[in-house]
This record gives structure tokens, C-alpha cells and sequence, in this order.
């Protein structure tokens, strides 16, 4: 009897002990899944943005995809997905496409990717990415203060594929970088955390074949279902007040 | 950090003198967790001194010892001395704190450009304005000018308001277009830089976590391009 007992109990933690193995123990990441299942995965995440073509799987890393998509409403729209111990999970979905900074981890600008998915019926042919700070200053107990504008701009081609990923160019690696090392400095106790919202913003402006500034009909601000924690900033249109341009 | 390596030196000098003094030595291990536990004290803060003040005030170490060596008179007679050394510790590594102040301003003082900018093996030039034009970094005139450099004032509304007041985004020049990065500041300092470059090379302007500072040098630092 009291044998019977002890197998029981010890078979029951072994299940146990290799159940919470199973969900908890971290696993390399199996294949992507085909496009036929990530639709059904986001339409039965949520139900106001229904998936109906996947344009492409793009990824970052072994544990990131970025998935634009478009929607049986014909939006152009956005998909993040991570691996998350035994399964592929969409952090957020996005039926707009516009540019975003998908900021995989907010301490490293390195894993930093702007992503997008420009509506094609808005034919941008070309557009231009920017890092941007306003140019400022201030006088704080006698100590004076410049801020330089900062205005450093890539350009990217979208006529032929209007979505894509771009990591942060090296320059805007450096430059970032070295205000994370002041930050951390100014005031340890952030453990590192680094809000980059607080120095410098990103910016972008998007052109027709001719140069001029592409008009945005269907690229445009649009439903953002959130599903998992995930660093994901807007890319704001440039502001025509703050563009300096002279060469 | 020297002056606290010099604190913790005093206090094991003052122990090791009390420790010789007694007629019956106590254990070494024991009488440097007495000191330890003598550390702990109440402190009341006071402002002064461009910062806030932990003065201890209640020496609760002390107490708990006291307390655990009540029924042992001849075993308190013993470590009392260590205990209250670890009280008086505090004080020594306040005084530490005091004295390093000066000790860091000679190491590394605060207005010299070799504070934030002591190697410059690794530096590069960075555009960050579309004003800027297509320079690189003259390592040679950087680094022959690097402890000559003149400290200046930062005039910083008139430097805004010249670039911005009737001048329309577009034709608006970057008075400062470049970084400098990649420089390192000077080892053990603790401190970190932005340094931006001035349009014609021969102006730094240095942020630091605590001030920005504006040096100019006789020639340019930056070459070639057009």
C-alpha cells in the first residue's frame, strides 16, 4: 500500500516536474509558420482587423519577424511577432502601414528597427527617414545651455516595394549612443533605461516621382491592437517648420 | 574611490591598535563583525555643500551589541572599543567624502577640455545637420591643439536667435553641424561627453551630465571636402 503511494506521488511530480519544463524551458525557435497560419493567428487574435494577404515575412533576428500585411479592407498593415518559449506569438497589429520604430530592446539602439508598409494606391516613390532634435537652449543657475539641431536623413526607395525594415544607420548609432553613455552617467540609478524620446525624435517625409511631397490617403494613421509587451513608436510625418534643408 | 580605500586603511589601523592594547586579544573574526555591525546608525540629513549630508546621530550598532552582550560583562569590556569604532567609521569615511571633493578637482578638473576629451585615438567626425558639409577629422591639428584649446563663454540665445530670427527653415545653418565622437574622457573620471564641432573647426562645444562647456582653438580641426 504505502509502496503504491510513493509511485504515485513521484510519477505525478515527474509529469508535473517535465510539464513545467515543457512551457518554462527555453527552446530554439521552430520554423516560421506559413502564411495560411499566420492569418488565422491574427484573425482569431482579434476582430477588427481582418488579415487577408501576407506580403512578406521579414526577419530580424532569430527570434523577431516583422509581417506586413494587407487587410480584406485593402489597409496596408503592420505585424510583430516573437518567439516566446514554445511558440510564435504577434505582439501587435497595425492595420496602417506608416513608418514605426520597432525597439526590440529599448537599451541596445542596435536591435532598433524602423519598419513599414506604405498603401500603394499613395505611390511614394521615394522617402526620407530622419533623426531630429530641434535646435535649443536654456540658462539654468548661471550654466548655459546649447542645443544644436540635429537633422541626419536617409533615404529609402519604395516604388518597387512600398514595405521594408532598416536597421539604424552606423552615424545614428554613434550619436545615440553617446547620449545612452551621458544618460547613464547623469543619473545611475535608471538602472539604463534609456528613453531617447526625451533627446531626439524620428522623423520621416515621403516624395513622389517628381520629388515633391507625396500626398497620404491610404497610409494613414489606422487601429493598433496591442496582444504582448512590445516598444513600438510612431514615426511622425517632418514637420515642415522644423525641415532645414540649406546645403 | 582613493579617498575611501584611504578611510577603510585608518580604520584597520585603529583597530589593530586597539586590538594590541587589550590585555586578553580577542578573536580577529569576531572583533571585524563587531565593527561592521557598529556601523549601523541612525542619520539625519542636512543640505550643504552642493549636496546632501548623512550625519549619524543614534549608534544602533552599538545598541544591538550591547544588548546580545548583556550577561557577558567580561566579553563587553572586551569588544566595546571595536564597536564603537565601527560608529566612529562613519565619521572617518564622511571626512573621506569631504576630502575628496578637492582630491577630484586636482585629478580631474572640471574645466579642463583633457577632462572629457583625454584620447582621441578613436575619434570620428559626424554630420548631424544638413548644413554640414563633407569634412573629416584632422587627427594632427586636433591632437597638437587638444591642451591649448581656450575656454570661452557660451553666448547661448544670442547663438540661437541668430541662426532662427528671420531666416526660413530652409536656409537655416547649423551653427555647430558635426559631432565628434568615438573620443574617450579621461580614466577613472566617471564623467561622459557629447562634444559637437562648430561650422569652421575651431570651436568645441562640450555637454557634460553636469554643464556644457565652449573651448575655441587657433585653426581648424577638420580637412578636406568642399
Amino acid at each position: 500500500m504505502m509502496k503504491t503511494t510513493k509511485l504515485t506521488i513521484s510519477i505525478g511530480l515527474l509529469i508535473i516536474l517535465g510539464l513545467v519544463f515543457y512551457w518554462y524551458f527555453p527552446r530554439t525557435p521552430v520554423a516560421f509558420p506559413s502564411d495560411k497560419e499566420l492569418i488565422e493567428n491574427m484573425n482569431d487574435t482579434q476582430t477588427t482587423i481582418r488579415v487577408e494577404k501576407i506580403r512578406d515575412k521579414i526577419k530580424i533576428d532569430e527570434e523577431h519577424f516583422f509581417v506586413p500585411f494587407i487587410s480584406t479592407t485593402g489597409d496596408y498593415g503592420t505585424s510583430y511577432w516573437e518567439w516566446q518559449n514554445t511558440k510564435w506569438k504577434v505582439l501587435n497589429i497595425d492595420n496602417s502601414g506608416e513608418p514605426k520604430v520597432w525597439k526590440i530592446d529599448s537599451r541596445d539602439p542596435s536591435t532598433f528597427r524602423l519598419v513599414w508598409n506604405l498603401h500603394e494606391d499613395d505611390k511614394v516613390d521615394h522617402m526620407k527617414l530622419f533623426l531630429n532634435r530641434e535646435r535649443n537652449f536654456h540658462v539654468t543657475n548661471g550654466v548655459e545651455y546649447y542645443y544644436p539641431k540635429l537633422q541626419m536623413e536617409k533615404r529609402v526607395e519604395t516604388a518597387s516595394v512600398s514595405y521594408g525594415t532598416m536597421k539604424l544607420p552606423n552615424d545614428w548609432l554613434s550619436v545615440i549612443e553617446s547620449l545612452i553613455k551621458m544618460d547613464s552617467v547623469a543619473s545611475p540609478d535608471l538602472f539604463g533605461d534609456f528613453d531617447l524620446n526625451r533627446h531626439m525624435y524620428f522623423a520621416w517625409k515621403p516624395y513622389d516621382k517628381s520629388g515633391i511631397e507625396a500626398r497620404l490617403e491610404g497610409t494613414i494613421n489606422g487601429y493598433s491592437f496591442f496582444n504582448d509587451d512590445i516598444e513600438l513608436d510612431l514615426v511622425r510625418l517632418m514637420d515642415d517648420s522644423y525641415f532645414e534643408t540649406s546645403h | 574611490m582613493v579617498m575611501d580605500l584611504l578611510a577603510i586603511f585608518v580604520i584597520g589601523v585603529l583597530a589593530y591598535r586597539i586590538y594590541k592594547k587589550q590585555e586578553e586579544e580577542p578573536k580577529k573574526w569576531k572583533a571585524f563583525i563587531v565593527i561592521i555591525i557598529g556601523l549601523f546608525s541612525f542619520s539625519i540629513t542636512m543640505p550643504g555643500f552642493d549636496a546632501f549630508v548623512k550625519i549619524p546621530i543614534l549608534p544602533l550598532g552599538v545598541w544591538i551589541l550591547y544588548f546580545i552582550y548583556r550577561n557577558k560583562v567580561e566579553k563587553w569590556v572586551m569588544y566595546r572599543r571595536f564597536a564603537w569604532l565601527g560608529f566612529i567609521a562613519n565619521f572617518i569615511f564622511l571626512a573621506a567624502a569631504f576630502l575628496s571633493y578637492p582630491l577630484q578637482n586636482a585629478l580631474y578638473p572640471e574645466n579642463e577640455l583633457s577632462t572629457y576629451m583625454a584620447s582621441v585615438k578613436e575619434a570620428e567626425i559626424v554630420s548631424t545637420h544638413p548644413s554640414a558639409e563633407k569634412q573629416q577629422l584632422d587627427k594632427k591639428s586636433l591632437k597638437s591643439q587638444m591642451n591649448t584649446m581656450r575656454k570661452d563663454s557660451i553666448p547661448s540665445e544670442e547663438w540661437y536667435y541668430n541662426t532662427v530670427v528671420n531666416v526660413e527653415p530652409e536656409d537655416r545653418k547649423e551653427r555647430f553641424p558635426y559631432q565628434l565622437t568615438g573620443t574617450e574622457t579621461k580614466w577613472g573620471s566617471g564623467t561622459s561627453a557629447v562634444i559637437y564641432v562648430e561650422v569652421d573647426g575651431k570651436g568645441l562645444l562640450v555637454w557634460t551630465p553636469t554643464k556644457q562647456m565652449y573651448y575655441r582653438a587657433d585653426s581648424s580641426i577638420l580637412k578636406g571636402g568642399k
